[in-house]
């Protein structure tokens, strides 16, 4: 059965890395569309250059709202999987295969997991320290080891798309989605990867709000946990 | 504090967490407004439950009674709850101006493409200003 796959590329302010996600991604084939979620640099102007499928969003809605944006593309366009892969150039194509393969053989959802292998970029030390406080809370709520959940590489078959492109979380959308569809029962995997180091301009989230998202971010899991 | 007061003001409390809880639930709220409210709600159920802790407060900020500490921390929670919620209001409608003006220039946009394929395709139709009156009549 051949199914039909869209890469989503949310990007905000990423004029120095969408370059680089486009060529790669036009060498592997697959179909992709870029959300440029109002960026006040040069990326639109990338897009344009490249003459890439893109949707320019008039306000900027953050990663949730962005990302939501191509899922609800996806669903409305017949696509059968959706594979997030972030603008800042951080998640590599090569994987994506896996992830496809992965969804195909029954999964609703599949993760790229740093900490499975620890290859590649696995982030600062205060950032894993928090992510286990995430992958422990996970577990203990929904008794399912998640060892990545604030990886924004993965893929989802249209079950799941179905659910997002009506109700996606608007704050912090990796970890609280992994409650939400995990809620309803549907089977959610990690397969390893190795994630680039950021190699220009700066990322949204900067080293000194870590420990202030990290709380919230943990907050938000319980109320996703008690939400319906 | 008399023991039915007391008892009262725990039942309250109860009362209010079993709301904000129920409108989690039913998703009424955006996840951090829930935090805020459900955090409050446990706050003021902690208060009830133990009032030595208004008690250290009262003593804390010099304030005459209990009660006139527990108005005031509502007080000031309630500014608080109140300026932020401006500040969202203002932020909102700067984004409603922008959508507003991206939704008229897109209608005016697609109009003219809607001319431009109809004259287009048109060529041969005698009365091209009755079509271009049809498309400018609709919204």
């Amino acid at each position: 059965m051949h199914n039909k796959v869209l890469i989503i590329v949310p990007a905000y302010n990423e004029e120095s890395n969408i370059q680089n996600v486009i060529d790669k991604l036009r060498n592997f084939g697959y179909d992709f569309i870029i959300i440029n979620d109002c960026s006040s640099d040069g990326t639109l102007d990338v897009l344009k250059k490249n003459r890439v499928n893109y949707i320019s969003l008039p306000v900027n809605l953050g990663i949730g709202g962005a990302v939501q944006t191509g899922y609800k593309y996806a669903y409305r366009n017949g696509y059968d999987i959706a594979v997030q892969v972030d603008g800042d150039g951080q998640h590599n194509p090569k994987y994506i295969k896996d992830l496809i393969t992965a969804v195909s053989s029954g999964y609703n959802m599949v993760i790229g997991s740093r900490y499975i292998e620890n290859i590649g970029y696995t982030s600062t030390a205060a950032r894993k320290m928090g992510k286990g406080v995430l992958s422990f809370l996970i577990r203990a709520f929904l008794h399912s080891k998640i060892t990545d959940p604030t990886s924004g590489f993965r893929a989802c078959d249209r079950n799941v798309l179905k659910i997002f492109q009506k109700d996606y979380p608007f704050e912090y959308p990796e970890p609280e989605t992994i409650v939400q569809i995990a809620k309803k029962k549907y089977r959610i995997k990690e397969i390893p990867v190795a994630m680039n180091e950021r190699t220009g301009g700066n990322s949204s989230i900067t080293p000194l709000k870590s420990v202030y998202y990290m709380i919230e971010v943990c907050l938000s899991i319980i109320i996703k946990f008690i939400e319906r | 504090m008399s023991f039915r007061l007391h008892l009262s003001l725990i039942i309250g409390c109860l009362l209010v967490l079993i709301f904000i809880v129920s409108l989690i639930k039913r998703r009424k709220l955006e996840v951090k407004y829930s935090i805020i409210w459900i955090i409050s709600a446990i706050i003021l159920l902690l208060f009830a439950v133990i009032p030595d802790i208004v008690e250290f407060l009262t003593y804390l900020l010099g304030v005459q009674t209990d009660s006139n500490t527990v108005y005031l921390l509502i007080i000031v929670f309630l500014l608080l709850v109140s300026i932020s919620a401006t500040i969202s209001i203002s932020f909102m409608t700067k984004r409603i101006i922008t959508l507003s003006q991206e939704i008229g220039i897109l209608k005016s946009e697609m109009s003219r493409m809607q001319n431009d394929i109809l004259n287009f395709s048109d060529k041969n139709k005698p009365d091209i200003t009755e079509s271009e009156q049809r498309i400018n009549s609709c919204k």
